[in-house]
């Protein structure tokens, strides 16, 4: 269910290059943005990181990410620099400083963090698939049961999703009547005389005309814990022996590689964080 | 031998335990991403992934309130695209979960099924923490003045997620009474 | 003479359901009998309800566990006492396969949920991979190895779950309804596999298949909470009138509907009429054309994530009289469901149009006048339930009708006794799975709606519940249409049945 995103190179070097690689650099790459370094070095991470993005992702697909984020990016320019008026004024009315040099590199220094944060999470999240993630984290000792969950719940989020659409139908049809004589009574401004709420204008309404169909949701999501739990008892899970593993991430020499040139970038960052502090 | 009756109740066995939460988790997760009113430009919707979290708590306890709210969310939000405020919801909603589920708790511990005063409380701290703890993260990601804006968006979603999980847990409970046993 | 110890003894087993307030606890089986040689395969024919998969699941272990209630008695499989063992201990002994492929299958990739169980047994990679390329063979499902189980049809998902079970190789095999849904080919190559591999075998099934008669040792009848063994020669005319007299083979001739004489419909709901007007709308007469489509063409967009994109329903003419009862027939993805839900309102088709009758004269529907112009029973029952009580969720509807209380409790007490619904308070959420498509079939009864429709009804409820479920709906006024893959059913109960096959009707 988590969108991989493929490049126009389809399976490029980024896709396949060792999960457990990625979450260490994804930290470093984390750790450097929220670091109080000179702006012009958190714009380098940028750039770098923007690079990288746009070759295995493409540029349609970065442009897309950044337009969801734009309208906090302007939220963010137009509310910080009024808390920050140190330093040299560049804009004033009469003689009230507005904006200041600090203030603008401030602004400036959440709009590259918060971007750099949301470019490296959509390139991470979009060359990784699910199951490998999964591998990963259980390699860095990620308990089984609470992995079972985490690849049991990826799966059911499109079956439960199916079975919230076709409540929605089934209370459609059979509430055909009163939803047409509710919708009336809204719209003449009569509240209905038997209901469990009144209408508390259009969204209030809409919350309670849920109810019915949220709680079959519910009930029928909630009966299938014990079959789900006789599913995996009668498919071993309880058992006191160790498990084996038929899947696996890479091993050997393919590893060794990725592990390499995993810490040679992170080494290549924390060693510009030392030089140009 | 023969005439040993076998009685049981739903055991504490590591498979219901997996069952019971990647159901919850899957739940909360479709509620959180399925409903969305674009409210807010910064986070973007009002969902109701806290209708959830809060049934969650009220019906199963805190432990499954901690990880479905916490999973269930952050899944939503890479569902969604916006993964880069995953590992925050994970840790914010997971916390309103286990806050809410403790105070929870307290009423079924007494045998209150229905509604009751302990739930508002249990609600109340929840709100408390997803708003601070999205305050503050907030603020490391985009700064504090930019993370105030989402506020009351953030309350009012809360209000929406105990207005709704109030009657919902009630209308489970007497639809389907061994929802009960299903706690652990 | 040699008597062959047998394999899977059942002695003396006894199931009662939990109790709760307002159900005392339902006593299931009344002490149940049955043996087993070893390596024999039996068929264990019941009529649904009667308990086939409590039945298996008992045999595992999973109940009482997970349902609550209590057993009693003994099983023992060889030397092992099986109801004293946990699940999970027994993947060797005992294997099954659940009734919904759908509830058994958790991962992402075919070739994960076969290496699952094997995983939990420790069993090393190398040994993995040589079981799990057996088991795909056997089932010829190789092409499937990376693909997720969600691709595939009903029909290959119980096949993936066989060769799950293959690649365990437990000594008994508990089939629940596995063979329904199973080409021919399949179900003759799965039953040679078990006689090879010299598995001891439980099928369990609704309905007698005569590809049976030439694999299976040994035939039982559950009824009443009691097993039987049947005597008479498998596949002998004896052996058939048997299965004739308690109802395991239909022949059409025998289905209660024909002839019957339908119920007339109550009164048109006043809603529809202009305030102040008290002349109650003329029921169409039987013949009437109630609803009328032209030109349907419906195709689903390409990014819904619906498998096969490229299906589309193209429907030149379609007509539905008052009075008739009609079938539609076809596989799965033809379009059945399709076209239900575009008759109800629920989809719009991409061109086309569709007249409903009222006031007298056909007129053009929206999506709004379908919904309320046409009833449809889901193949899952529980969509609708949420209240917890049955009198609320049959008095629901009606309340929203103006009709009175006293009337309201009249005709919610008609529907209980017509559909054989239990009278006590209990949550129809608890009620059995028959009982509670019943319930759902009383609700739209309620709502007398001109067109009903119902989908894949006889799944879950026997041929004799559903034809008298179809027989109660039948009315002069009324459009009946029930979508089924059963061509004998549609034969049997239907005045026409059309036939969908990729969209279009032959």
């Amino acid at each position: 269910m988590i969108p991989t995103v493929y490049g126009k190179r389809g399976l490029s070097a980024v896709h396949c290059f060792d999960p457990r690689g990625k979450i260490i650099l994804l930290g470093v790459f984390l750790v450097t943005f929220f670091l109080p370094l000179r702006i012009g070095h958190l714009g380098i991470h940028l750039a770098a990181v923007a690079v990288l993005t746009v070759v295995f992702l493409g540029i349609g697909n970065v442009l897309r990410t950044l337009r969801l984020i734009l309208p906090i990016l302007v939220l963010v320019l137009i509310l910080t620099p009024p808390f920050h008026r140190e330093g040299p004024v560049l804009f004033s009315i009469r003689s009230v400083p507005i904006l200041t040099v600090f203030g603008l590199v401030e602004a400036l220094r959440l709009i590259v963090r918060f971007t750099g944060i949301t470019l490296i999470f959509y390139l991470f999240m979009g060359t990784t698939d699910p199951d490998s993630l999964v591998l990963a984290f259980r390699w860095f000792r990620l308990p089984f049961s609470v992995s079972m969950v985490l690849s049991i719940a990826l799966e059911y989020i499109p079956t439960i999703r199916i079975i919230y659409d076709q409540v929605r139908d089934a209370h459609r049809l059979r509430l055909a009547d009163e939803t047409m004589e509710a919708r009336q009574a809204v719209n003449s401004g009569r509240t209905r005389e038997k209901g469990k709420s009144k209408p508390r204008g259009k969204r209030g309404h809409r919350l309670a005309e849920s109810i019915p169909i949220l709680t079959s949701v519910l009930i029928l999501s909630v009966r299938r814990i014990p079959t789900l739990a006789m599913a995996l008892e009668c498919r071993g899970v309880g058992r006191k022996n160790r498990r084996s593993s038929f899947h696996s991430l890479k091993t050997g020499a393919p590893m060794i590689r990725d592990g390499l040139i995993t810490a040679l970038i992170a080494a290549t960052v924390v060693f510009s964080i030392v030089l140009f502090p | 031998m023969d005439k040993e009756k076998r009685r049981s109740r739903i055991p504490g066995s590591p498979a219901f335990r997996i069952a019971s939460l990647a159901i919850l988790t899957a739940v909360t997760a479709v509620f959180t991403y399925m409903v969305r009113i674009p409210i807010a430009p910064t986070r973007g919707y009002l969902n109701l992934g806290d209708v959830a979290i809060y049934f969650t708590a009220f019906t199963f306890g805190p432990v499954s309130a901690l990880i479905a709210g916490g999973l269930g969310t952050a899944l939503a939000d890479i569902i969604s695209g916006y993964s880069q405020w995953a590992p925050i919801s994970l840790l914010v909603h997971g916390l309103q979960g286990l806050a809410a589920g403790l105070i929870a708790s307290i009423a079924w511990r007494a045998k209150r099924e229905t509604f009751n005063l302990y739930w508002l409380v249990a609600a109340a701290a929840g709100t408390v923490v997803m708003c601070a703890g999205y305050l503050g993260a907030g603020t490391l990601m985009v700064g504090f003045s930019a993370a105030l804006v989402e506020l009351p968006g953030n309350l009012l979603q809360n209000l929406a997620g105990v207005v709704g999980a109030v009657p919902l847990t009630i209308a489970v409970r007497k639809a389907y009474p061994p929802v009960a046993e299903l706690r652990w | 003479m040699i008597l062959q110890e047998p394999d899977l003894t059942i002695e003396n087993l006894c199931f009662s359901y939990p109790e709760y307030p307002g159900l005392p606890a339902r006593r299931l089986f009344d002490g149940l009998d049955l043996e087993l040689a070893e390596a024999s395969i039996a068929v264990l024919l019941a009529r649904p309800d009667q308990g086939k998969t409590t039945l298996c699941r008992t045999l595992v272990g999973l109940v009482p566990r997970f349902s609550g209630g209590s057993v009693e008695g003994r099983v023992r499989l060889g030397s092992v006492e099986l109801l004293e063992h946990q699940p999970f201990d027994l993947l060797e002994q005992v294997g099954l396969v659940f009734q919904h492929p759908g509830e058994q299958l958790l991962l992402s990739r075919c070739d994960s949920e076969i290496a699952f169980a094997l995983e939990s047994l420790g069993i090393s990679r190398p040994e993995i991979e040589a079981r799990l390329e057996d088991a795909l063979r056997a089932m010829s499902l190789e092409r499937y190895r990376k693909e997720s189980p969600k691709n595939l049809s009903g029909g290959e998902k119980k096949k993936l779950l066989v060769a799950c079970l293959i690649a365990v190789n437990p000594q008994l095999w508990l089939l629940d309804e596995t063979l329904e849904e199973l080409d021919s080919d399949t179900k003759t190559a799965l039953l040679r596999l078990l006689k090879e591999r010299r598995r001891t075998t439980l099928i369990l099934s609704a309905k007698w298949h005569e590809l049976f008669r030439d694999y299976v040792d040994r035939v039982f009848l559950m009824e009443e909470g009691k097993i039987q063994k049947i005597h008479e020669p498998v596949g002998s005319s004896e052996f058939h009138d048997l299965l004739r007299r308690r109802g395991f083979i239909l022949p059409i001739e025998e289905l209660p509907c024909r002839g019957a004489t339908p119920q007339p419909r109550s009164p048109q709901p006043p809603s529809d009429q202009a305030p102040g007007s008290k002349a109650v709308k003329a029921d169409p007469g039987k013949g009437d054309t109630l609803l009328e489509a032209a030109e349907l063409f419906f195709r689903y967009e390409p990014d819904s994530g619906r498998e096969g994109s490229t299906f589309s329903l193209k429907i030149a003419k379609l007509t539905l009289q008052a009075g008739s009862t009609l079938a539609l027939l076809g596989d799965n993805g033809s379009g059945k469901s399709t076209l239900g839900r575009i008759l109800c309102g629920l989809l719009t088709p991409k061109m086309g149009a569709i007249k409903i009758r009222k006031n007298g004269r056909l007129q053009q529907a929206t999506e709004d006048i379908l919904n309320r112009f046409t009833g449809y029973l889901f193949q899952d029952p529980d969509l609708q339930i949420f209240l917890p009580t049955i009198f609320e969720e049959l008095a629901l509807g009606l309340e929203h009708l103006h009709i009175e209380t006293e009337e309201i409790r009249r005709r919610v007490d008609q529907a209980i006794s017509l559909f054989n619904l239990p009278v006590t308070d209990c949550p129809p959420s608890l009620m059995s799975y028959g009982a509670r498509k019943r319930l759902q079939a009383a609700v739209y009864y309620l709502l007398d709606r001109p067109l009903m429709i119902i989908d894949e009804g006889d799944s879950g409820l026997g041929v004799n519940d559903f034809a008298e479920m179809v027989r109660v709906f039948q009315n002069p006024g009324r459009a009946l249409l029930f979508i089924t893959h059963d061509h004998r059913l549609a034969q049997g109960l239907a005045d026409e049945v059309l036939e969908l096959k990729n969209g279009r009707l032959r």
